[in-house]
Order: C-alpha cells, then sequence, then structure tokens
C-alpha cells in the first residue's frame, strides 16, 4: 500500500536538520573581512581626530624621548671607590619603564662614562658593572678585584663624576703597586675591560631595544585608550541613533506586484461600505428652449449662462459591489446674462422696471428710480444687460451603478434633487457697471430637480478615491408661473476626493 | 548551522558563503544589541535568514500564478518513491525561484507562519501561500525527475 505525504514534509523532514561546516578558509576571509569593516566603523573626522591624536602622541614621546637623551650627562651615575664586599649590578629594574621619563637612558648614560675612560690607559678602568647578575658572576671570576671594586651609585654632577674617577685610578694604583704580577694582572685587567666594554655595548644594544619595546608598549596602551573612549563615544552615538530610529517605518523592498496581489488591491480598493466625498464644480447655467425667464419678449436678445464654481459633498452608501446610494447637500451659485436692452422711458416709467419679473423692491418698482446712484446710472447707460444671480441649496439623492469596477471605475447616476432658493437678485450692467434693479419673483423658494451624470473614478488606495463627474441637472419646478417659456438646468463638472470606509 | 541555513536559502554555494560572511560580520557588528532575551543560536539565525531575505527579496519577480489553479494541483508524493539524498534534494531547493525558496525555507524548513512570511516580505498572506503551493509543484516535479535519472541510471549503469 502506498503512503503519500506532502512534498513539502518529505523535504523538510530531510533538510530540517540539516547542517554543514564551511571550509576553514572561509573563515579567514570573514576574519579579513571583519578586520576591514571593523576600520570603516569610524567615521572620517574620527578617524582624522584619532590620526591628530595620535600624531600628537608620539610627538610629545618623541620630545620626552630626545629631552632624556639630552640630558644624559646630567643623569650620570657612576661608582664610588670603596673597599667593600658589596657588589652592586645594574639591572634592569633600573630602567624606567616608560620612555618619557628623563631616567631612561640611565644604563646607557653609565655605560658611555665608562668606555670613555677605557680610552685612557694610563689609568686602568674601573669596572662600573653590568647589566644583570649573570655578566656580575663572570666578573667575578675574571677578575678578583671585582669584589672591592665594582660598586655604583648614582652621581648628580659631572665634577662629582671627575673626582670619582680620579678616586678610582688612585686606589687601582695602588693596589697594583702591591701586586707581584702586575704585568700579568694588567693583561688580565685589559681582557677583563675589554670584555666588560664588549658587554656594555651590547647592553646599551639591549637598552635602546627595550626602550623601544616599552614605548611600543606604552604607545600600544595610549592607543587602546584612545580606541576605548572612540568606542564609548561610538556607542552614545549608536544609541541615539537607534533610539531615533525605533520610530521610523521599518522599510520594506517593495516587490512588484503579483496577479493574485494586484486583484486583491484591486478588491480592497473598491470594496467599502461608505464613501465620504467632499468636491467642486464648475457650472453652467442655460435652457432647453430659447425663451426668457424674465420676461418673454427678452427671448430674441442674446442671452448666455456665465460660469460659476459651487461645493458640496455627499455620502454614499454601497449596496452591493455595483450599485450604491448618493445623499448629499451642495451650493450652486448660477448666472444667466440677457444682453442689449434698450432703456427707454415709456409713460413716464423706465422700461426695464415693467419687464415681467422684476421685482423693483430696492429702487422704487414701477416707477422712475428717485435713488440718485439708479437715476446716475441710466443716465449714462441706455443700453445694459440684465443679470440674474441665482444660487440654489441643493439635497440631491442620487443611484449610481458602477459599469467598470477596478482601480479605474466608471459609473452612472441619476436621482432628485430638493433646490432651496438662496439668492435671487438681478442687475442692470454697463461698462462695469452694475446696479441692482429687482427679484425674478416668479422664482420658486423650493424647486425640484433631476440630475443625471457620469462619474470616473480612480481609486488610488483602500480609503482613497478621486472623483471626475460631469452632471446634468435640470430643474422640474422652478417658477411660480408655469406658463413661463424658459426651461432652465445647469450642467456641472465635479472634481472630488473620496474618503472610503467599511 | 548557519552555513546549512544559508545553503537552503540560497540558489549556490558561492552565494551561501558569501551570506554567511555578510551574516557574520552583520553579527560582530551588532553583538552588542543582543540583548541576552532569546537564545544566542536563535538571534544568529535570524540575522543569517535576513540577509538571505535581503538579497533575494530584492530580485524583481513576476508572478504569474493564479490562486484558484494551484489549489487544484496535487502536491502529495509517494513516501516509498522518495530515495534521494540529502546533496539532491538541498540542490532541488536551490534551484527553486529566489522568492518560492524562500518562502519554501521559511514555512516548511523554520516553521514561520504565512502572516510572519507575509510581514517578512512584504507580501499579502494569499501570495505566501501561493508561491508555497507553486514550490512544491516544482520541487514535486523535479524530484521526480531526479528519481526517474536515478533509476535510469541504476538500470542502465551509466
Amino acid at each position: 500500500m502506498e503512503t503519500r505525504h506532502d512534498i513539502g514534509k518529505a523535504f523538510s523532514g530531510s533538510l530540517k536538520t540539516f547542517e554543514k561546516a564551511p571550509d576553514a578558509a572561509m573563515w579567514d576571509s570573514i576574519a579579513a573581512e571583519l578586520n576591514t569593516s571593523s576600520k570603516v566603523l569610524f567615521p572620517i573626522w574620527l578617524q582624522v581626530l584619532g590620526g591628530i591624536t595620535t600624531i600628537a602622541i608620539l610627538l610629545t614621546g618623541f620630545y620626552f624621548l630626545n629631552d632624556s637623551n639630552s640630558t644624559k650627562d646630567t643623569n650620570l651615575t657612576t661608582t664610588v671607590p670603596k673597599k667593600t664586599n658589596k657588589t652592586k649590578t645594574l639591572d634592569y629594574k633600573d630602567v624606567p619603564t616608560a620612555p618619557q621619563k628623563q631616567t631612561a637612558l640611565y644604563p646607557i648614560a653609565a655605560a658611555d662614562s665608562l668606555l670613555n675612560r677605557k680610552t685612557t690607559p694610563s689609568k686602568p678602568k674601573q669596572p662600573l658593572g653590568v647589566l644583570n647578575g649573570s655578566v656580575a658572576s663572570e666578573q667575578k671570576d675574571d677578575y678578583n678585584y671585582s669584589s672591592d671594586l665594582v660598586t655604583r651609585e648614582k652621581q648628580s654632577t659631572p665634577n662629582q663624576n671627575q673626582n670619582t674617577d680620579n678616586s678610582e685610578a688612585s686606589f687601582l694604583i695602588s693596589k697594583r703597586a702591591n701586586s707581584a704580577a702586575a704585568a700579568k694582572e694588567d693583561l688580565a685587567m685589559q681582557a677583563y675591560l675589554d670584555r666588560i666594554a664588549s658587554q656594555l655595548e651590547m647592553s646599551k644594544s639591549n637598552t635602546y631595544r627595550l626602550a623601544a619595546i616599552d614605548y611600543q608598549n606604552w604607545l600600544i596602551r595610549q592607543k587602546a585608550i584612545i580606541a576605548q573612549n572612540n568606542q564609548i563615544f561610538l556607542s552614545k552615538i549608536k544609541t541615539k541613533a537607534i533610539a531615533g530610529k525605533k520610530d521610523k517605518k521599518k522599510k520594506t523592498t517593495k516587490l512588484p506586484r503579483t496577479d493574485i496581489e494586484r486583484e486583491l488591491k484591486r478588491t480592497e480598493a473598491t470594496t467599502y461600505g461608505w464613501a465620504v466625498s467632499p468636491y467642486v464644480s464648475t457650472l453652467q447655467y442655460s435652457s432647453f428652449v430659447k425663451g426668457s425667464s424674465i420676461d418673454d419678449r427678452l427671448k430674441n436678445n442674446p442671452r448666455e449662462g456665465i460660469a460659476t464654481r459651487g461645493y458640496g459633498i455627499t455620502a454614499e452608501r454601497t449596496i452591493s459591489e455595483k450599485m450604491s446610494i448618493r445623499f448629499g447637500v451642495g451650493y450652486a451659485p448660477l448666472q444667466y446674462r440677457t444682453e442689449n436692452f434698450q432703456v427707454t422711458e415709456v409713460d413716464g416709467v423706465l422700461n426695464i422696471f415693467q419687464l415681467q419679473a422684476i421685482s423693483g423692491d430696492d429702487i422704487n418698482a414701477g416707477a422712475l428710480p428717485t435713488n440718485a446712484e439708479a437715476t446716475a446710472f441710466f443716465n449714462q447707460n441706455d443700453v445694459v444687460s440684465i443679470d440674474q444671480e441665482i444660487s440654489y441649496i441643493e439635497i440631491p439623492v442620487d443611484f449610481s451603478y458602477k459599469l467598470i469596477n477596478k482601480r479605474v471605475s466608471l459609473s452612472t447616476f441619476a436621482g432628485l434633487s430638493l433646490l432651496v432658493l438662496n439668492d435671487n437678485s438681478i442687475f442692470a450692467t454697463a461698462k462695469n457697471n452694475r446696479l441692482q434693479i429687482g427679484n425674478d419673483r416668479n422664482l420658486s423658494a423650493l424647486g425640484l430637480g433631476f440630475q443625471a451624470g457620469a462619474g470616473l473614478h480612480y481609486n488610488a488606495t483602500k480609503n482613497w478615491r478621486f472623483n471626475f463627474e460631469p452632471v446634468v441637472r435640470m430643474q422640474l419646478t422652478p417658477y411660480k408661473d408655469s406658463e413661463t417659456n424658459f426651461s432652465p438646468f445647469y450642467t456641472g463638472l465635479q472634481f472630488g476626493l473620496s474618503y472610503k470606509f467599511k | 548551522m548557519l552555513y546549512g541555513l544559508c545553503l537552503k536559502y540560497c540558489k549556490n554555494k558561492q552565494e551561501a558563503e558569501d551570506n554567511l560572511q555578510e551574516s557574520f560580520i552583520t553579527i560582530f557588528k551588532k553583538i552588542e544589541t543582543y540583548k541576552s532575551k532569546g537564545s544566542f543560536e536563535g538571534w544568529m539565525k535570524r540575522i543569517t535568514i535576513n540577509k538571505a531575505l535581503d538579497r533575494y527579496k530584492k530580485q524583481p519577480y513576476i508572478d504569474q500564478v493564479i490562486e484558484d489553479k494551484l489549489e487544484a494541483e496535487d502536491t502529495q508524493i509517494n513516501q516509498n518513491q522518495m530515495t534521494l539524498s540529502l546533496q539532491e534534494m538541498l540542490a532541488l531547493v536551490q534551484e527553486l525561484p529566489d522568492r518560492y525558496r524562500l518562502v519554501f525555507n521559511l514555512y516548511q524548513l523554520d516553521d514561520y507562519s504565512h502572516k510572519e512570511i507575509s510581514d517578512m516580505l512584504a507580501i499579502t498572506i494569499g501570495t505566501s501561500k501561493s508561491n508555497l503551493h507553486r514550490a512544491k509543484i516544482i520541487l514535486k516535479e523535479k524530484a521526480l525527475a531526479q528519481l526517474a535519472l536515478n533509476q535510469n541510471t541504476i538500470v542502465n549503469g551509466n
């Protein structure tokens, strides 16, 4: 019987615990990379600072080193000839550990002193000592007087050194005079001195070497201290940087979307419960028939709607994936102009005040205006344009159907509006001057409109959508007098933004 | 441990070594940030996996897979048939397309959930599932082909 398993489990069963060690060379490569990268850790300014600090330390060390060399004469140490069994040998503990100290080259100074004296053959040289205990032992073997002679004390001035040399010479000569084998002793003495000189040369180079090592060690310690301080400083900077980054959004790499992802995103962007959409619109007032809302006699005058700007907000509630109902409220200011009106006086009354719709509330309706401004206006302008300014508060209810419901969607809608008259004024205008001549008394305060339109939408994100909606709104009951030969409507191009949510 | 992880997540030995090197450098650089809250091994493992993810999720990849179609395809295999060696299985995993390999490793070998994978790779859960499914289908096809090749080699003695 066959046992079937998911292939993923078959692989995981084998590979889950898979382990393998890399080649040995891999670790060298990692180590080399780590060394390189650790240097890169320091920013340029820190590297410059570190360089300056290092140079300063080097110069300081060099200064003190030179200072020690220059003062070696004043730090000479030599021996004081005393008839004593004590033998003091120089040891490395006498060598200062830090090169900046003035006594750093003290053993070398002592050696130089002895070597200089060796050049005077008439005076036997005083073996001053050696740099370690083993040399001192050899000294005892080669020269019997060494235990009496080899003594070393520090002297503070060159004069004292000179005195000490004289004492040594006298002492040696007196000893040799008492010896029966002076010549033999001289040879032995010479051999010994040669050997001491050789040892001192060696010790001199050793001392230089040790001083250099000490100096290097000291430099390393200083560098370590600087590096430690730098590390502390860097840690503080890193801590601040990490704290600053915590609030930032984690950066993720953007991959091209798959079909499934695109479909999910599209669905996400086009699926919502509610959408609130503010908009602005450009409005144009017009009429389906050739007439005038002011007076039928003006039907042959040139007329035109003037573009205005409205605004509003709608709330959309989806019924299904493609259908929705919209409610809203908007403000629609409209302007309509009738041109070339000849103002004349008929029976003592200006004809402009005799138009059917005019209600000259402000300026002596039906008679010559007594208002000085109006009199002056009409005296100067006998041909005027009549401008109507009408504004409505719209309360629309629409049914919307989405023809295409994708990232870019297309919809159509239709509905009714309640139109509340908000402004109603008539002006006579000429040469950029205008005079209000009354109101259109035929306009209904409350009307009904029918609107239809199309919507082009771009669903940018899950929550946001851009809208462009051309709409036509026909006024069904705009006038009190139903006999008026005027069928007004206005078009609007609405631009808006929707916020969508569940 | 980490090298084995790199081999599974990378497409070949060279890239696995590169990934291991980058991981170690990151580990040494960030070792001070390790707070001892989890195991150190786990911490290193996460860094290594993240390095591999960074390496391959940058690669553009167009997924043309339709989820419905994928679900219909069988990813079962007869257990007795699975006689592939460890190296052969590793090679098959390495041959997977980058994102399939990442998802397969994360889900199947390192026990991450689809939710976690979707967060790590900035993809949807659905995409993670479909990628895993597609990876299994490819593995099955290649495993069967490799098994047939092995069988043929044994029979013919080549």
